[in-house]
């Protein structure tokens, strides 16, 4: 990665640049530029691509769009410039796995291939979605239940001692410590006390989301702070703060970014290039050795679940698979809610990405694209584990096939005529005493196990 | 040239996203003695369709950003005919994303989608204290307070801005209108906005809505 001082010194001493002139001009142009000059296509018919010389565009494209265009800083309004050599240098020295956790429940997370016979590593929880007081704790030790689940990924806390919390102010500071400590507990009523926690989500300014490093909180050596970088190829102090601060303290770094589809990046192919070189400029700026990275928002619904969205995530995971040592971390979001037919097609259709493009851990599955309250659960663990296992040994055609498919169930394929199935809340689908699943719950997975067997070449009973 | 194809170049130039061409095209239309409702009506088509293709993924936001900008610069050429003052149209509304949060997407597209509608937009970017929000207003003289927010920690600020509006006693001034990812219509209801949007395209029929009431 590049020395903290040195971002520093790029960071104020780079070519000035307005924010509307980077984000109307700079990069929309170089983007389409760049998707033409390496010919890169979206075909509807290919959500899943396999062409191995797409990929090698994509990297190509990626590493030339970060030297011509930079990073904006938006603190300075000045830009930080690459060099091609570091950027590809940084990628030869990623150590392709990490580490997290410990005691009984130490685990190493490591990179995989495309078309992998290795499963994916579960980090589970609601990721980042917002859980009342009343529920944080049986949600959260829901999760941890599971046994696929090898490290934890926090909620957002609604309220603390039932008040709001407020951004800058020592509630939000707070609210990010109790978050983890909380966490903590469900993992020891889980009988789990050394998984690994990546967080925080209840602060919002980089002071708040530090406070979740303490005692009793996150752990040096065990644990890691989510660190995200700005939409479109940004970052600001309070980023390479929390970079800076979790590098100092010996703290795991998850690289973090959500992309967006239909926004300044543009569409499928020049978002592919796009938030691949956010993943790869991460590496270098930030220091984490995975990225957490979303399925593209589509700026017009919110929703990351259409054909478009799929191909440009699967195309930078594979890309990444193909041409570096990271290990790809998507967060598996479903904008149905839970325990709904949709939420478990649209789960089904990420997993089989995620398996065949060779992402080293997946994250989630929560649902509602995480806005809804109290509305996930460690079922949602279970029916991802279960939908990669299904997807092992499938080739990148194969997996295409039986995505487009899925897709189509649940309306995927046709963006203006999508509708998003409410949830159901988790105290409507657990038991409150045992925290397991209502047979109902199981039996909907079940039946639509059997359903998805029937309709394609999945196989969830082997 | 018939005014008919005189006000077709004005939607062509401008679905075209060809800022030179748009401007050339109004001012043949007001040389010409077209009307200039018929000309603004126009220019209004040409956003309807380039909003439709962005809701289509024909146009993404760049896009959208620059017509909405070569719109305003063509409707004040028209509005210098007519001789009244912007904004006149469809309203004018300050919009920002709440103090505390730097998520500005969503509220850039909501800006660009008003502007489409003919509203005058006074954007005061992200991370906007609550008090810029009514000191905005009032020296616009704005008819809507559009807040957003992306986080459960920066939503309080929402009832702030609506209770300092109430405070300062321009609660028949100002409407006041939120939306953003967390945000939803029982809880625009709890702290008392006017009104609330799921997304861009309602936000703009909202706020048709609300500078009607």
């Amino acid at each position: 990665m590049i020395d903290a001082w040195d971002v520093y010194l790029r960071s104020t001493e780079g070519k000035p640049v307005s924010e509307s002139e980077f984000d109307l001009q700079i990069l929309p142009m170089r983007l389409m530029e760049l998707a033409k000059e390496y010919d890169i296509t979206y075909d509807p018919e290919v959500v899943i691509p396999s062409d191995r010389g797409l990929f090698k565009s994509v990297f190509e494209a990626a590493i030339t769009l970060l030297v011509d265009v930079g990073f904006l800083n938006t603190s300075t309004g000045r830009i930080i410039a690459f060099d091609e050599y570091e950027l590809r240098k940084d990628l030869r020295l990623l150590p392709g796995e990490y580490r997290v956790g410990e005691g009984n429940d130490a685990y190493c997370v490591k990179r995989r291939d495309l078309e992998d016979k290795s499963l994916p590593t579960i980090v589970s929880g609601p990721t980042g979605a917002p859980l009342t007081e009343e529920y944080f704790i049986p949600i959260m030790q829901s999760y941890a239940m599971e046994p696929s689940v090898k490290e934890m990924h926090t909620a957002t806390l609604l309220t603390i001692n039932d008040h709001e919390i407020k951004s800058r102010t020592t509630a939000e500071m707070m609210a990010a410590r109790r978050e983890i400590t909380l966490t903590r507990e469900a993992t020891r009523r889980a009988g789990r006390p050394g998984l690994g926690i990546t967080g925080t989500m209840s602060g919002t300014t980089s002071e708040a989301q530090c406070f979740g490093y303490g005692p009793d909180a996150l752990r040096s050596g065990c644990d890691r702070l989510l660190v995200s970088m700005l939409n479109e190829l940004k970052v600001d102090w309070d980023v390479l703060k929390k970079a800076l601060f979790a590098q100092q303290n010996n703290l795991g770094i998850a690289n973090c970014m959500g992309p967006v589809l239909g926004g300044y990046m543009g569409g499928p192919e020049t978002t592919l290039i796009g938030h691949t070189a956010e993943c790869i400029a991460s590496f270098s700026l930030l220091g984490g050795p995975s990225i957490n990275h979303t399925l593209p928002n589509d700026a017009a619904t919110g929703h990351k679940i259409f054909s478009e969205n799929i191909f440009a995530m699967a195309g930078t995971i594979a890309t990444l698979a193909e041409h570096t040592k990271a290990v790809s971390t998507p967060y598996c979001s479903p904008a149905s809610g839970m325990a709904t037919e949709n939420f478990i097609y649209e789960i089904a259709a990420q997993a089989g990405m995620f398996a065949a493009c060779g992402s080293g851990s997946v994250l989630g599955a929560n649902g509602s694209n995480g806005a809804e309250i109290d509305a996930y659960s460690g079922m949602n663990a279970r029916i991802l584990d279960e939908s990669l296992k299904a997807f092992l040994g499938k080739s990148l055609e194969e997996t295409n096939e039986i995505v487009i498919e899925l897709i189509k169930h649940y309306g995927g394929d046709d963006v203006m005529n999508y509708t998003q199935q409410p949830p159901k809340r988790f105290h409507e689908v657990y038991n409150l005493k045992t925290l397991k699943p209502s047979n109902e719950f199981v039996d909907l997975w079940e039946n639509a196990k059997a359903n998805m067997e029937a309709t394609t070449s999945l196989d969830f009973f082997e | 040239m018939s005014e008919e194809a005189l006000l077709q170049n004005v939607y062509d130039s401008l679905t075209g996203l060809n800022e030179a061409k748009t401007i050339e095209a109004t001012k043949e239309c007001i040389d010409s003695g077209v009307e200039p409702e018929k000309v603004m009506k126009r220019l209004a088509d040409a956003m309807i369709k380039i909003g439709d293709e962005f809701n289509a993924r024909k146009l993404f936001l760049p896009h959208v950003v620059i017509a909405a900008g070569i719109m305003d610069k063509a409707n004040k050429l028209v509005l210098e005919v007519l001789d009244v003052a912007e904004g006149a149209g469809a309203g004018k509304i300050v919009i920002g994303t709440i103090e505390g949060d730097i998520h500005e997407l969503g509220k850039s597209i909501v800006a660009a989608m008003l502007k489409t509608a003919g509203f005058e937009v006074i954007d005061l970017g992200k991370d906007v204290q609550v008090k810029k929000y009514l000191e905005a207003a009032v020296a616009e003289d704005a008819d809507i307070i559009a807040c957003s927010s992306l986080m459960s920690s920066t939503m309080p600020y929402l009832k702030d801005v609506v209770d300092l509006r109430n405070d300062m006693g321009h609660q028949d001034r100002f409407k006041v209108m939120v939306g953003g990812g967390p945000v939803n219509q029982t809880y625009a209801n709890q702290v008392g906005a006017d009104a609330y949007a799921e997304d861009a395209m309602e936000a703009v029929k909202v706020a048709q809505k609300l500078v009607s009431a």
